[in-house]
């Protein structure tokens, strides 16, 4: 298993304080949790920046892991690539704690890349860089003609969403008709 | 990327993200797309309040929304052109691609205007309903306004009459577009005159500004609600023929309001022989020690008055309509004579005096 692991502090969530309210908090450690995409390359964030993602927020916040635990149970997103999981985290280790600015300028130019990434953020959760996201996917239809964002979006003319609904239903027909023949030959 | 495979709140938000023209394109692309909108932009689409189609030149016409708020913004060009259009039925281009401040252009050859203007027209009555009002606006009576549902048409038309074909073309316009909601004419010439079925008499407000001595035929054709008149000079006779086929039914059942004004050439006041007019057409009195109610009605538009509503008529004169007992209030004033009328019998209308 490969690492991008980026600090070297502990773990372990911090106990609960007992100090007097009059004397300074001590300093908590911070937490670090562990996620993989599809390329099982794991990538160690630490509690603040994962605070980003409602969905591993969620599932972080009454875990109580150890470093040992959160090492060795990485959380699995199978179903994001490699590549666009470290966007993420990259984004989320930028603005750990930081008020998130009204733009965002590193955002993939590439439409595929772009597209896995706003799927990839909608899955997490991530608000703020969904909102970015989907600005970067407006501006990319920004004073173009019907047909350009046709092609751009790859969108079906009238004519071709009737003939996809035109093969549904006969699919449906079909699959319809042979489950009837099935119900037929058990009854028999 | 296909959009489709978005979720659908993903989708939302890029919309939301888009300005008005883009979301606008964005209907034109498929019946499924007008339905992404309708679905995911209603929060937008509640603050417009009004689709204004508006002539820009003979053969080009605007489309702009007006929002609640007073703002307009114009999303589409209407270009009819007679050379045909890169093979295709609507040809789009963006104008200015570096700023996007022009709006979408929609070319298409002559031959199929009405069809492409009906397309985007359709496009907008999917989206919006009723929720918003649909006008058109039109200044030039080269080409006829189309026919489109739930339209209402104002039209602005200057110097009518000064040439020797305008006429012709002015009857053509009216009579192959549909019945304006509001026209406005001036610098009418003497020799002008439509025939007595011309739809610009059905209008529902009138304003004619005649520059000659004769008074206006609409004062003698109009079916319409509210018309303002004004020319050099009137007779009597013309106001006593107005007030007795008034009076009688045989015409202006539908009018509420008439304005008819004398713009004297030499700046002199006209004075209008009121006692001849009231004298000739039955006209009653109230009691002069009493105080008449005020006749007011909102006229329907008028771009370039700033008074929302009609000269106010608070007149002891006044005339009874024989057929259904209704109310005219009579009023002569230096220069113009006015005549409202009330939504009420003799015997209500005599309730609301003071």
């Amino acid at each position: 298993m490969s690492s991008t692991e980026q600090g070297t502090s502990s773990a372990a969530p911090a106990e609960p304080t007992t100090a007097p309210e009059s004397a300074a908090a001590p300093e908590v450690p911070e937490s670090f949790y562990y996620v993989h995409g599809k390329d099982k390359v794991v990538h160690k964030v630490s509690a603040g920046a994962l605070q980003h993602s409602a969905l591993i927020h969620g599932m972080i916040s009454n875990l109580g892991y150890t470093e040992e635990q959160a090492k060795a149970n990485p959380f699995p997103f199978e179903n994001i690539d490699g590549d666009i999981l470290q966007m993420v985290v990259d984004w989320c280790n930028q603005h750990k704690g930081k008020p998130t600015p009204p733009e965002d300028t590193n955002l993939p130019k590439q439409k595929e890349k772009l597209f896995d990434l706003v799927l990839a953020v909608n899955y997490l959760e991530i608000k703020e860089l969904l909102t970015y996201c989907c600005k970067q996917v407006a501006m990319m239809v920004k004073g173009k003609s019907p047909e350009e964002i046709r092609e751009i979006w790859m969108i079906p003319t009238d004519a071709e969403d009737e003939a996809a609904e035109k093969e549904a239903k006969k699919r449906a027909g079909k699959e319809a008709a042979g489950e009837t023949a099935a119900a037929a030959g058990d009854a028999k | 990327m296909k959009l489709s495979k978005f979720p659908y709140l993903v989708q939302k938000e890029i919309f939301a993200e888009m300005n008005n023209q883009d979301s606008f394109s964005f209907s034109f692309i498929s019946k499924k797309m007008r339905q992404l909108i309708k679905s995911t932009q209603s929060e937008r689409l509640k603050s417009i309040s009004f689709i204004n189609y508006k002539r820009s030149q003979v053969k080009t016409a605007i489309v702009g929304i007006v929002f609640k708020n007073g703002e307009e913004e114009d999303v589409l060009v209407l270009d009819e052109r007679s050379a045909t259009v890169a093979g295709k039925l609507i040809d789009f281009l963006y104008i200015d691609t570096h700023t996007f401040r022009h709006p979408l252009f929609a070319s298409f050859h002559t031959r199929n205007k009405e069809y492409a203007i009906r397309c985007f027209h359709n496009c907008f009555l999917y989206i919006f309903g009723d929720s918003v009002k649909y006008q058109w606006f039109e200044n030039c009576y080269k080409t006829p306004i189309p026919q489109l549902q739930n339209v209402s048409s104002f039209i602005t038309l200057l110097n009518i009459g000064l040439r020797d074909d305008d006429m012709d073309m002015v009857e053509t316009f009216f009579s192959s577009s549909p019945i304006p909601k509001w026209v406005k004419v001036t610098n009418v010439t003497e020799e002008t005159e439509l025939s007595p079925e011309s739809k610009f008499y059905q209008a529902e407000s009138v304003t004619v500004d005649k520059i000659d001595q004769t008074a206006p035929a609409a004062l003698r054709y109009f079916h319409g609600r509210l018309a303002f008149l004004k020319c050099c000079s009137c007779k009597a006779l013309d106001l006593i023929e107005f007030i007795n086929r008034w009076k009688s039914g045989e015409a202006y059942q539908k009018l509420e309001y008439l304005q008819f004004r004398i713009s004297h050439l030499e700046c002199k006041i006209a004075k209008f022989p009121e006692n001849k007019i009231l004298s000739s057409t039955g006209a009653k009195r109230i009691d002069s020690t009493k105080k008449p109610p005020t006749h007011i009605l909102p006229k329907l538009y008028d771009y370039y008055d700033q008074n929302r509503n009609t000269e106010p008529i608070t007149s002891h004169a006044y005339v009874v309509r024989a057929s259904d007992n209704r109310v005219a209030s009579v009023q002569f004033q230096p220069n113009t004579f006015l005549f409202g009328v009330w939504d009420k019998t003799e015997e209500e209308f005599l309730k609301m005096i003071e």
